[in-house]
């Protein structure tokens, strides 16, 4: 199947997701039509890509070499479209804005409880919605602008959408999160990643697309900073410094736990020793098999093999201020697979993420071998139709 | 009934040890039948290794993805649940990821959904030699106190004085099986054991001998190597594995990389299969609350002397009766949708494989040139047994 999913999801060879997140929540008006949206995001879609090549529109006329300047501004900017559950409830919308099925894994989350070990935090917010552009760059400005110009061309043109929440985040060039770990040490060699993401039909719209999860998760840092290194990399299932996989754990003198991680290869290592450290052999130890990246991956299958349960994750952190009560923080958790079905089984096998809100043995009474430390504070599920003529999911609108 | 004195049971199974030996000694002769043995054996033992101690697993869902893939979701659903007897249509037949269900369904909608992992070779010993405990199941599970043995063995009465095991063991394969599927076995008044040809242990061991060779792949001149997917590997199976599904290609992988890490491999004997988790936080009952997980009743463990972990062969969703209302009034949160059939109640059912590997140790290793060109799903059988639900709106 040739690739048509949208940019700003990099999964390409020698593809790396640049720095600098926002993602944009709109909710069609209620009693807006199907074409009054068509026409909507088709304006919106058009004025992204005039942003992208660095026409603004309150610029218009600007002379070089200040285009110059304000095209080197979004240059790096990629956009891309997705359709929520709120979209196809008929409840919300009538008239239907499509005729077309609704995916049938595109659910909403449960109010009452999203996961079973992943809870809404008390500061719970709106993740859902009709319409989430994603927006990512090399720089902050380029991707607040993007979301700021969508706000102002709505008003300004009067087109029947309306701004309800707002996300941003951020990546390091060192690869690692808040939890200081390495992030995406796992994810798939490029070459795998098409048949991990790419939707087959069923519905027909989104042959060739792909599903996203939106989840802003909180990490409750000073419980997870309480933990030592040890338990934080039997937890994680990683060697905190370099980001080697665990082979096997031993006990102290005083039934401490001593993760052992593989050795680092060095500029000499072999082939096989390079690819030792991030793909060890099968463990049959059953805290290792109860970490973090062991749970999240459980088969460590490729995605063709459809039971994989394979995601391409590509997360953002975030930091949303800093209170007499310390930092709110957390990570975007953004994945992008072939379909949610993959996702839902992942956050609801035991054994998997079902039973465990981050690592460690299910039902363990010793908060350290099972740390509880992320909540959610908003999250979705979108359907990314792929790239097509006008804007991806415009056949949506078709009568 | 004639009662007897007990024959010495196997410690951990149900089978009289005579019996349990020979199911073993059948399982080992497999090995060396044709279509097994045309494969590198030598890192697949059976029985396991001495030296293979060390224990893993894996797992998928019981959900058929191929025929999800293949058909659409709405299609797929309703044709794995078509009714019963009709082998090469639908139900059963689509049933292929080493799990099968029964719906049983009422006035209200679907009362109950059963669902077995129990192998139709294991069965064939068990009604070879112990007739009595098969009848006692049967009727466990049909839910009858004194069960129509005739609808177990045919026209032979299994307690009769002379007759032979490998008589019984016909007139029960006849009856039950593939051949005769009585309505104890194919959904009308119960399902006792899986009928579909792969969803056995006989296509388990071809599978897993067939992937238990160590090849590697070099994706350029300085490396890495690496173990084959199931993608690469899949013209090298003779058709063991059936790629698209949820198990095979996992299966394959995990056996092809234990190979490649130069261990002695063998699934984990008496029950290399189980059922380990339910998704039961997926649904909620009609006021919204979850379904408490005792809904789901989990039964036939065949590790009863290992109670934390029993390996049971059978699960069975049913909401008790004074909730006054039924299966089909659950909704699962994951899609909004009611639970409207057995297939629905599959995606929610974890399978295990158990095996038992050896050490790494060095292995020579079969270099492979792979192509990146293989399709992943093969619908034609699919497409060949539903064509005539083709365009039919399941709704």
């Amino acid at each position: 199947m040739r690739d048509r999913i949208q940019h700003g999801i990099y999964h390409r060879h020698d593809e790396k997701p640049p720095p600098a997140y926002r993602l944009l929540l709109l909710n069609i008006r209620r009693g807006a039509t199907s074409e009054e949206t068509r026409r909507g995001l088709a304006e919106i879609w058009n004025m992204l890509n005039d942003l992208m090549e660095g026409h603004v529109r309150d610029l218009q006329g600007q002379p070089e070499p200040h285009l110059s300047a304000t095209r080197s501004q979004f240059s790096s900017l990629d956009a891309l479209i997705s359709y929520g559950r709120r979209f196809f409830d008929g409840g919300l919308h009538d008239p239907h804005l499509s005729k077309l099925a609704c995916p049938s894994y595109l659910a909403y989350l449960d109010r009452e409880s999203p996961f079973p070990a992943l809870a809404w935090s008390p500061q719970s917010t709106v993740g859902e919605c009709d319409i989430a552009f994603q927006f990512t760059a090399h720089s902050v400005a380029a991707v607040n602008c993007a979301a700021v110009e969508v706000w102002k061309l709505t008003g300004d043109r009067g087109l029947p959408l309306e701004v309800v929440a707002t996300y941003d985040g951020f990546g390091r060039v060192d690869g690692r999160g808040w939890l200081e770990f390495h992030d995406g040490v796992s994810n798939m060699p490029s070459q795998l990643r098409t048949a991990a993401l790419q939707a087959r039909t069923d519905p027909e719209w989104m042959e060739g697309g792909t599903y996203m999860v939106y989840l802003r998760i909180r990490v409750d840092l000073e419980t997870w900073r309480k933990l030592d290194r040890a338990q934080q990399e039997t937890a994680v299932g990683r060697d905190k410094l370099t980001g080697s996989a665990l082979q096997s754990i031993e006990e102290g003198p005083e039934g401490e736990i001593i993760p052992i991680a593989r050795p680092f290869p060095d500029v000499d290592a072999s082939p096989e020793e390079q690819t030792a450290w991030r793909d060890p052999p099968e463990t049959t130890h059953p805290l290792i098999e109860a970490s973090h990246v062991h749970r999240a991956n459980q088969t460590r299958a490729s995605p063709g093999a459809p039971g994989s349960l394979r995601m391409f994750r590509q997360g953002y952190e975030f930091l949303a201020g800093i209170g007499p009560d310390g930092p709110h923080l957390g990570l975007n958790f953004v994945s992008f697979q072939r379909d949610l079905r993959v996702f839902q089984h992942v956050m609801h096998l035991p054994g998997w993420l079902g039973d465990v809100n981050f690592g460690g043995e299910s039902g363990s009474a010793n908060v350290t071998r099972a740390p509880s430390f992320l909540t959610l504070d908003a999250g979705g599920f979108y359907a990314v139709p792929p790239q097509a003529q006008g804007f991806p999911g415009a056949t949506l609108f078709d009568t | 009934m004639p009662s007897s004195s007990p024959p010495q049971r196997d410690p951990v199974s149900e089978l009289p040890a005579q019996a349990a030996d020979e199911f073993q000694t059948r399982l080992a002769a497999r090995l060396h039948q044709p279509d097994v043995a045309e494969f590198d054996t030598s890192l697949f033992t059976w029985p396991s290794h001495p030296a293979a101690t060390e224990y893993t697993s894996l797992d998928w869902i019981a959900f058929p993805e191929r025929v999800n893939a293949c058909l659409g979701r709405r299609l797929a659903l309703h044709l794995l649940d078509t009714p019963h007897d009709v082998i090469g249509e639908g139900g059963r037949s689509l049933q292929e990821e080493y799990a099968e269900w029964r719906v049983a369904r009422g006035p209200g909608g679907i009362t109950d959904v059963e669902i077995t992992i129990e192998t139709a070779d294991y069965w064939r010993i068990l009604a070879a030699h112990s007739p009595e405990r098969v009848v006692e199941l049967v009727g466990e599970f049909s839910s009858k106190e004194e069960p129509d043995v005739s609808l177990i063995y045919g026209a032979l009465d299994p307690f009769a004085p002379g007759v032979t095991v490998s008589s019984r063991e016909a007139a029960f394969a006849d009856t039950m099986l593939a051949g005769g599927r009585s309505s104890y076995n194919n959904g009308a008044q119960g399902i006792v054991c899986m009928v579909h040809p792969d969803n056995s242990m006989t296509a388990l061991l071809r599978l897993a001998v067939a992937a238990c060779t160590p090849f590697e792949v070099t994706d350029s001149d300085d490396g890495p190597f690496r173990s084959a997917t199931c993608l690469e590997l899949a013209p090298r199976l003779k058709s063991a594995a059936q790629l698209g599904r949820a198990s095979d290609p996992l299966i394959v992988e995990r056996l092809a990389r234990l190979a490649f890490e130069g261990r002695r491999v063998s699934l984990d004997f008496p029950a290399p299969l189980s059922i380990t988790g339910i998704e039961s936080s997926r649904l909620r009952t009609p006021s919204g609350k979850p379904v408490p997980p005792n809904w789901f009743r989990l039964s036939r463990p065949m590790r009863p002397d290992r109670p934390q972990a029993p390996r049971h062969q059978r699960v069975s969703l049913q909401v008790p009766q004074e909730e006054r209302f039924c299966v089909s009034d659950l909704t699962d949160v994951a899609t909004g949708e009611a639970v409207a059939s057995g297939g629905q109640v599959a995606d929610l059912v974890q399978i295990s494989l158990h095996l038992l590997g050896s050490a790494t140790s060095d292995v020579h290793r079969v270099s492979i040139d792979v192509s990146n060109d293989l399709d992943d799903l093969d619908c034609e059988d699919i497409r060949r047994k539903t064509a005539k639900h083709e365009g039919v709106d399941p709704s």
